[in-house]
């Protein structure tokens, strides 16, 4: 295996500085909005009233909006015509008569153009004219109840239209203030890199995986089917043969995994414990991915199957988006990951899980992978 | 000509390679691509809500709050509440305080909810947004009832009792918000699916994204590109064996070469039209003339990739690992799996739409005649050098 | 027939063949002969113009190889060490196949008899992996002889088949050298040299260092050592201990 050097080279490095890359981008969004460089959304005003004004200039006025996007005023064509050239997220077009019938209690929805480019900041625009619509509602009722109350007791046209213009002025600043009714408070007792941490566990995990997967397909590729005819015929059984490439699999892994861990461990300075959890992680996946092979015998099934596996555990064992946000079926599959065991035994959250119980999964995997083989052997003695 | 009758003959004939090379990766993507699609559909915060006031207004609150799809409430005592924050179990926590309905009432609307955070809580915005929306409701229909009652008191229009007034502009107020708000919005994406590129708006959703988006052609490029430099191994155990031998004849090795390629792309084109079928019949994705074209060019991309990586591989395990993670890195950048593009351009990284995953991805990107231009370019290069590996280290 | 004039290759800083130089005359059957690793194979893949030489030159009746590579690739038939053949295609499909890299179409009939010529043509419908190594190293030499080249080049064509399949092939190559065909054939068994070869070249560590008939290699030997060989294993050793003795 070590002839190859190249290719072992190219498989420790390139998932560790990838994975690596990605994860800190993934971080630095997490981490401070202001990070985040604004980016642009076209408004189209096709009804041009007062309120559709106060619309517009509750959204400029909003800072936690503001801070994501740039607004400007277009035309409908000028603003489609940027949008087809990925210059903006999306377009946010108001109705003609948009107001009247908002006033009149006649449902004109407002439109929302994304751009399929940019599904995030799309999807971030929508959330954020939803709630707005919901402010404006707000407002818009209670200055409708007035509006109708006046009306139908034949006030003059004058005082309906003070109450209407004060009512205006009244709501639009209240839906302006929401923001005085929370007060936020921050726990100071809880883990200070706690997303830092999250990433750095996911990707060691997936690279200890595709670690263990490479390795397998290279172990593989030295045993032709001659030599395997020549091997059986001094006695060397599939067990035999499964067992040692196990040896040389975790041996390998266990000083890949630590010399990789070491970082981790001073950085967020951790306790020997963590070597455990460590050491029952490679055993396990290291068990794991000799059980996929003795099950796929075909060396491009591995190859794909493995990958796919791999995919799925990091996507459901929440490993990507922690499972906290999953949806709760797709978290009880997470569950019965690997991915997810693994993330459990490292993440701290006031109970330590037990190493114990990862090692006992490994092993149980490893037990059936040898019973498959031993049976595989017996048939090929008895014909 | 006769070679590649032979070749595709030959294909044809062995059913499991055959099935392996269109089924297979057709499972894995729409496998995966469900996965994540219904999962992202699902997303949604966790939060506890504390009810310190137990009023009639924090229940109406807490009971529209559990209706929020994108929200899960959790309701719970404060310690309790504390705990599940510290173990990061939820993402935040909201304390309806004692005395928030008559506050309400009172006008006084300043720090009636508590939010605990900490570091991890990223999705509090959402809930924040929610919750205040729901308070400026119950909130604006006290004041526009307050108002009547002070309008027709100043005005000497009453005429029956004041609570009777008020509860009437209270329920009026709130009934405008049956059966919908009156102000929502509904999201469309552009949709470019006529000769003259003139956006249609396809209404995907209603009052709300349920997909925004599709995950099924990023994956197919991963899954693609995978199954397509497999289908190459052949390449790596007959450049030892049969090549020698094709070298010393009259046509060549090329002849060949070329053949076995163009049968191997036929192969993955039919996989290709399964895929876009069974995607258009599952309305999973939309499926134009030019989105066509591009993953065809994707393909015939990465089958020159192919041959480079099996031109240079020693041996039959070197060459599936190294395609294995050549695939899954450019993919992973690439874009196939979630849009790191955009989110690169939203930290003002860079981006990577000169990747082949964005041609595809992005249905040529905004300047379609130079992504062909390069995607031609680094092709015939790919080829080339490929070919030049195969004549010289025999 | 073939001029090899002054053949240097080298791989990176490794000298493979160091200044080879010999000719093969027109309907000889020319044995090369030598301990594993002289460059046998490499030697011969630069004739089949699979590679080409560092240096020197190399010509097939007056035409520069490393000139006319295609013009002369007509000319040849390589014979590779290696089982050159499709194991899931059967005899049949192999040889059509291989039919399509002549220049000219060729007959399936034609193909059909040079299977006879063989002896294989009871396998003709078998698939390549059911057949014994000697099957396998028969039709490899038919697929070379498709196009009907004047020169083959056979790369150890006998390497680990049984006696009988192995007399079959040497009785059919001197038929093909009866019938005008020059063969550049390699081997390290000097007995089969010995019955098959009219001159044999000795090539140790990438040098020629005897060409001639056995008679002059056993001559060389009388003289040097004062005895003649008792035995194929006797001569053999000696040449492959001459150094840099060539008689052209």
């Amino acid at each position: 295996m070590l002839q190859n050097w190249k290719v072992i080279c190219l498989l420790i490095f390139t998932p560790m500085l990838v994975l690596s890359g990605i994860g800190l981008i993934c971080f630095q969004l997490l981490k401070t909005e202001s990070a985040v460089h604004p980016f642009s959304v076209a408004i189209v005003d096709q009804d041009g009233t007062e309120e559709t004004k106060f619309f517009i200039q509750h959204l400029l006025d909003s800072d936690h909006i503001t801070e994501l996007a740039n607004f400007q005023m277009l035309e409908i064509n000028a603003a489609k015509d940027l949008l087809k050239k990925d210059e903006i997220a999306s377009i946010i077009v108001i109705p003609e008569n948009f107001s009247e019938n908002v006033r009149y209690g006649i449902n004109e929805p407002l439109t929302v153009i994304g751009n399929p480019n940019r599904p995030v900041q799309s999807m971030l625009i929508f959330s954020l004219l939803e709630s707005a619509t919901k402010f404006i509602s707000a407002a818009q009722s209670a200055i409708n109840t007035i509006y109708h109350f006046l009306t139908e007791e034949n006030i003059s046209r004058e005082i309906i239209r003070d109450h209407y213009s004060r009512s205006l002025l009244h709501f639009g600043l209240f839906t302006l203030s929401r923001g005085d009714f929370f007060e936020e408070t921050k726990l100071e007792n809880f883990h200070k890199d706690h997303f830092l941490q999250f990433y750095s566990y996911s990707f060691y995990i997936l690279t200890i995986m595709i670690w263990t997967y490479g390795l397998v397909i290279l172990l593989k590729q030295k045993t032709s089917s001659s030599l395997s005819v020549r091997l059986e015929s001094r006695g060397m059984t599939s067990i035999a043969i499964s067992s040692a490439r196990f040896i040389v699999l975790f041996l390998s892994l266990f000083f890949l995994g630590i010399a990789l861990f070491l970082p981790l461990y001073f950085y967020f300075d951790l306790s020997a414990n963590n070597f455990l959890a460590i050491i029952a992680i490679i055993f396990t996946s290291a068990a794991f991915i000799t059980f996929i092979d003795s099950i796929i015998s075909s060396d491009k099934g591995f190859t794909i199957f493995g990958f796919l596996l791999i995919m799925i555990g990091a996507f459901a064992g929440g490993q990507i988006i922690p499972t906290l946000y999953l949806p709760e079926w797709l978290g009880k599959i997470g569950e019965f990951t690997l991915n997810y065991q693994f993330m459990e035994l490292l993440i701290p959250k006031g109970e330590s899980s037990s190493f114990l119980s990862v090692l006992a999964i490994g092993l149980v995997m490893l037990f059936i992978c040898l019973g498959f083989q031993s049976i595989k052997d017996r048939r090929r003695v008895l014909g | 000509m006769n070679l590649l009758l032979i070749k595709l003959t030959d294909l044809f004939r062995h059913p499991v390679k055959l099935l392996f090379y269109t089924v297979i990766p057709i499972i894995s993507v729409f496998l995966l691509g469900i996965l994540l699609e219904e999962g992202q559909r699902g997303i949604k915060v966790p939060i506890a809500l504390v009810d310190e006031d137990e009023s009639e207004f924090s229940e109406l609150i807490l009971k529209r709050m559990k209706g929020e799809e994108r929200i899960q409430i959790i309701p719970a005592q404060i310690e309790e509440a504390e705990k599940m924050l510290l173990k990061h179990e939820v993402d935040s926590v909201f304390i309806i305080k004692d005395g928030f309905q008559k506050q309400l009432f009172e006008g006084k609307e300043d720090s009636i909810v508590d939010i605990l955070l900490t570091d991890a809580s990223v999705a509090y915005g959402i809930v924040r947004e929610a919750i205040a929306a729901e308070i400026l409701r119950l909130s604006s229909n006290i004041q526009a009832a307050d108002w009547v009652e002070r309008s027709f008191q100043d005005l000497g229009i009453l005429k029956s009792s004041p609570d009777d007034l008020w509860n009437e502009a209270f329920r009026y107020t709130d009934g405008q918000w049956e059966p919908e708000p009156l102000m929502t919005a509904n999201f469309v994406l552009e949709n470019v699916n006529n000769e003259n590129n003139e956006i249609n708006e396809s209404v995907i959703v209603n009052n709300g994204i349920e997909n925004l988006y599709s995950p099924y052609i990023g994956i197919w490029t991963f899954f693609a590109m995978l199954v397509t430099i497999l289908s190459l191994d052949w390449l790596v155990k007959e450049k030892t064996s049969l090549f020698p031998r094709m070298k010393s004849t009259a046509k060549g090795m090329t002849g060949y070469l070329i053949a076995s390629i163009i049968a191997i792309f036929v192969l993955h084109l039919i996989q290709l039209f399964i895929f876009i079928g069974i995607g258009n019949y599952l309305e999973k994705f939309i499926v134009n003339i030019s989105l066509l074209g591009w993953m065809a060019i994707y393909i015939l991309f990465s089958l020159s990739i192919g041959v480079l990586l099996a031109a240079y591989a020693k041996n039959i395990g070197s060459f599936y690992l190294i395609a294995a993670i050549f695939s899954f890195i450019i993919s992973l950048i690439g874009g196939s799996f979630f849009p790191v593009d955009e989110l690169l351009k939203m930290i003002n990284f860079g981006y990577f739409q000169w990747l082949p995953q964005q041609w595809v991805i992005q249905n040529g990107g905004p300047a379609p005649f130079i992504s062909i231009v390069h995607a031609v370019v680094i092709i015939f290069v790919t080829w080339l050098a490929a070919l030049r590996r195969l004549q010289e280290n025999l | 027939m073939i001029h090899v004039n002054g053949i240097y290759k080298s791989y990176g800083k490794k000298q493979i063949l160091k200044g080879v130089s010999f000719h093969v005359k027109r309907g000889e059957v020319f044995g090369l002969i030598g301990p594993n690793g002289a460059g046998k194979s490499t030697l011969l893949s630069i004739l089949a113009t699979i590679t080409k030489p560092s240096s020197g030159t190399i010509s097939f009746q007056e035409m520069n190889v490393l000139k006319n590579s295609k013009a002369v690739k007509s000319m040849i038939g390589y014979v590779p060490q290696d089982i050159g053949l499709w194991e899931d295609l059967t005899v049949e499909e192999n040889m059509i196949f291989w039919s399509k890299f002549s220049e000219q179409p060729v007959e399936k009939e034609h193909l059909f008899a040079l299977c006879q010529k063989v002896r294989l043509e009871e396998k003709w419908y078998e698939k390549v992996a059911n057949l014994s190594g000697g099957m396998k190293r028969k039709l490899n030499i038919a697929v070379s002889l498709i196009h009907n080249p004047e020169i083959l080049l056979m790369d150890e064509p006998t390497v680990g088949i049984d006696l009988e399949s192995k007399l079959e092939i040497n009785n059919y190559i001197q038929d093909l050298a009866k019938q005008g065909k020059t063969v550049l054939y390699t081997t390290h068994d000097l007995r089969e040299i010995m019955h098959l070869c009219d001159r044999i070249g000795v090539l140790n560590n990438g040098e020629i260092t005897f060409v001639g008939t056995i008679d002059e290699a056993k001559e060389m030997m009388v003289k040097e050592l004062r005895t003649p060989p008792k035995n194929e294993e006797q001569l053999l050793l000696f040449l492959l201990a001459m150094k840099s003795k060539v008689k052209r």
